[in-house]
């Protein structure tokens, strides 16, 4: 096990800078999630840590190590790729034996090693299968397995889930958040989905334009985002944002209220709007709210309302609960 | 008359043409020389009529050394252009799909020789075989002496080897291009995975490129070695089957049988048997192929 830390660490392509000055520390044992939007230099970022991009200008250690020029078998890092990235003419005992075959390990070890994580894996049965004869689940859990049987310092995950279904992605969710608890193993976990962020990390880092937007617990970053981007990203539905007059109303040029934080009456709020859309989710029901002189609020309520489009209501923000910025 | 007839009939009437030419120039021409293959029609009509003899033709055929030596010949030329120029292929097409400075320029000088007419491309060839002044003996008599030289053509021992070299090159830029676009339809992230594993660049083409070329291969050696089997212009052109018959190939014995001895019948039996023995090849290549895969 070890940590990552970057250290004045800089990426450009050609004469495109991805990655002004950045410097991080994803601590040992740590589920770190990169997070962010599309472009933003996330998945960038942790192929730096594999060795598969060089770095322009810094460096990076692993376990206080500079692995800046080191090449990719020699940082004892895994990767699980988006598309799996699995050797499609091999079995699954091959494609996850693969490494071990390489470092010339003996075939005794190499096998055991394999039982290990397929075991571990539940994929002890589908062990003589190719890749094509496995539905997308299945391969993602090779894919794992090739990753763990090589007992990495880091685990590397780019965008592991969004190849699956969503009722896939929830289970493989729980499964990953286990083996982190098993394995007590430094990850990095690369995602745009803000939901996997909140659940898997315990440490994320929102990126934006390259930049680091802020780092921090899940939870730390839903209740006190430093930043407009932050509290946009994180937390859904996004978060209300009110500007000038109203804003200055409640003591800042600009103020976020999640949608979860306001409350909505028949009468006597702080704005009147009225309801242009409703959601009925089940558990909860998300309501459109047009307000004059702000726009389009979002608010959220648990269970099932009598909301009906085109009626009158009113807003009130919950008390304690403004973000200012 | 309802609408889907009348397109059909508009489809047929759009299709004739190229049907009709079709059908003269390749079906026709083709169930003509199996019945020619049993008579004994000759290339300039003479007084006599033409007979059907059976399968003469082919009972003289199998009893002729000369068939045989052309088999022979054939069978080696394949034998050797085939890997020959497949290696060649695969190589210049692994350079040019990496990041090669003036990648384009490189990979359009590539495709030159395919746009050389086959009898051009002899030409150039002679000339890089010419004895004793060419440039291929002027590198062998800078080892071996001023006074040496070897007669890439004229040599029975050397003259097939030479028709290997040229055809390899005249026809090589058609597979690299396959192989081209084969290489570009393996996923990159096979490679970063296989980086990762600890992959030396001899392991990922052995572990990644090469498993991921197998359906490239296959048609590649299908292609090439009927490509092979049907050699002709090259001799035609540049040995004459010579010296002593060491480069008479199946489609040369025909030509000589069928235009020089006029032999029409004689050669059409020729034809016969040479398509049964390129169908069988491809056949069985593509089914032994096949067998290996799924294991």
């Amino acid at each position: 096990m070890a940590d990552v830390r970057f250290t004045r660490f800089r990426k450009a392509f050609g004469s495109v800078e991805v990655i002004p000055e950045l410097d991080l520390h994803v601590p040992d044992g740590s589920f770190t999630v990169l997070v962010g939007p599309s472009g933003c230099g996330k998945s960038t970022l942790l192929r730096s840590i594999a060795g598969l991009e060089e770095a322009s200008s810094g460096a990076i250690e692993i376990g206080g190590e500079d692995v800046t020029h080191l090449d990719p078998a020699e940082r004892g890092v895994a990767m699980v790729f988006q598309s799996y990235a699995l050797y499609p003419h091999m079995t699954v005992r091959e494609n996850i034996g693969f490494g071990l075959k390489l470092s010339g390990l003996p075939k005794e070890e190499i096998a055991a090693r394999v039982e290990e994580a397929a075991s571990t894996l539940q994929l002890t049965h589908l062990l003589e299968r190719k890749p094509k004869a496995l539905s997308g689940g299945q391969r993602q859990r090779v894919a794992i397995g090739r990753a763990i049987v090589r007992k990495p310092r880091v685990f590397l995950f780019d965008e592991p889930l969004s190849n699956l279904d969503a009722s896939l992605r929830g289970q493989m969710r729980v499964e990953l958040a286990e083996l982190h608890s098993r394995l007590g193993a430094t990850m990095v976990y690369v995602t745009h989905d803000q939901v996997e962020a909140m659940t898997l990390a315990d440490q994320i880092v929102v990126l934006n334009g390259g930049k680091i937007e802020q780092v921090g617990a899940p939870m730390e970053l839903y209740q006190k985002p430093k930043t407009p981007f932050v509290a946009g990203f994180i937390g859904s539905p996004t978060m209300n944002f009110v500007e000038g007059a109203p804003a200055k109303a409640l003591g800042g040029a600009k103020i976020g209220i999640r949608p979860e934080h306001i409350d909505i009456t028949q009468g006597g709020g702080m704005w009147t709007g009225q309801l242009r859309h409703v959601e009925h989710l089940g558990g909860e029901t998300l309501a459109y709210v047009e307000v004059p002189g702000i726009g389009s609020m979002t608010v959220k309520r648990e269970g099932d309302t009598q909301w009906e489009p085109g009626q009158q209501v009113h807003l009130t923000p919950r008390e304690g609960c403004l973000h200012v910025f | 008359m309802s609408t889907k007839s009348r397109d059909k009939r508009q489809q047929m009437l759009m299709l004739a043409p190229a049907l009709i030419f079709l059908g003269l120039l390749i079906v026709v021409p083709f169930f003509m020389s199996i019945g020619l293959s049993f008579t004994d029609q000759r290339l300039v009509p003479r007084p006599i009529p033409t007979r059907f003899v059976g399968f003469t033709n082919y009972e003289r055929l199998f009893d002729d050394p000369l068939f045989w030596k052309a088999v022979g010949n054939t069978a080696l030329f394949a034998a050797l252009v085939v890997p020959f120029q497949l290696f060649i292929s695969l190589s210049v097409a692994l350079v040019l799909n990496t990041a090669l400075p003036f990648r384009g320029m490189f990979r359009a000088i590539s495709v030159f020789p395919l746009l050389l007419p086959m009898s051009v491309v002899v030409a150039i060839w002679a000339v890089i075989y010419r004895i004793p002044t060419g440039p291929l003996n002027a590198i062998y008599q800078f080892f071996a002496g001023s006074e040496a030289y070897i007669d890439f053509i004229g040599s029975s021992s050397t003259a097939m080897v030479s028709l290997v070299v040229l055809s390899a090159w005249a026809t090589f830029p058609y597979q690299m291009l396959i192989y081209l676009a084969g290489l570009q339809d393996i996923p990159g992230d096979q490679y970063e995975a296989a980086q990762l594993d600890g992959a030396n660049a001899w392991q990922r083409f052995l572990y990644v490129t090469w498993p991921g070329l197998r359906n490239v291969n296959i048609f590649l050696l299908i292609i090439t070695t009927i490509q092979a089997l049907k050699l002709f212009t090259q001799v035609s052109i540049m040995t004459k089957g010579g010296p002593n018959g060491a480069t008479t190939t199946i489609i040369y014995y025909l030509f000589q049988q069928g235009y020089t001895t006029q032999k029409v019948g004689y050669a059409s039996a020729v034809a016969v048997i040479f398509f049964l023995a390129v169908v069988s090849i491809a056949l069985l290549q593509r089914i032994i192929l096949k067998n290996e895969g799924e294991t």
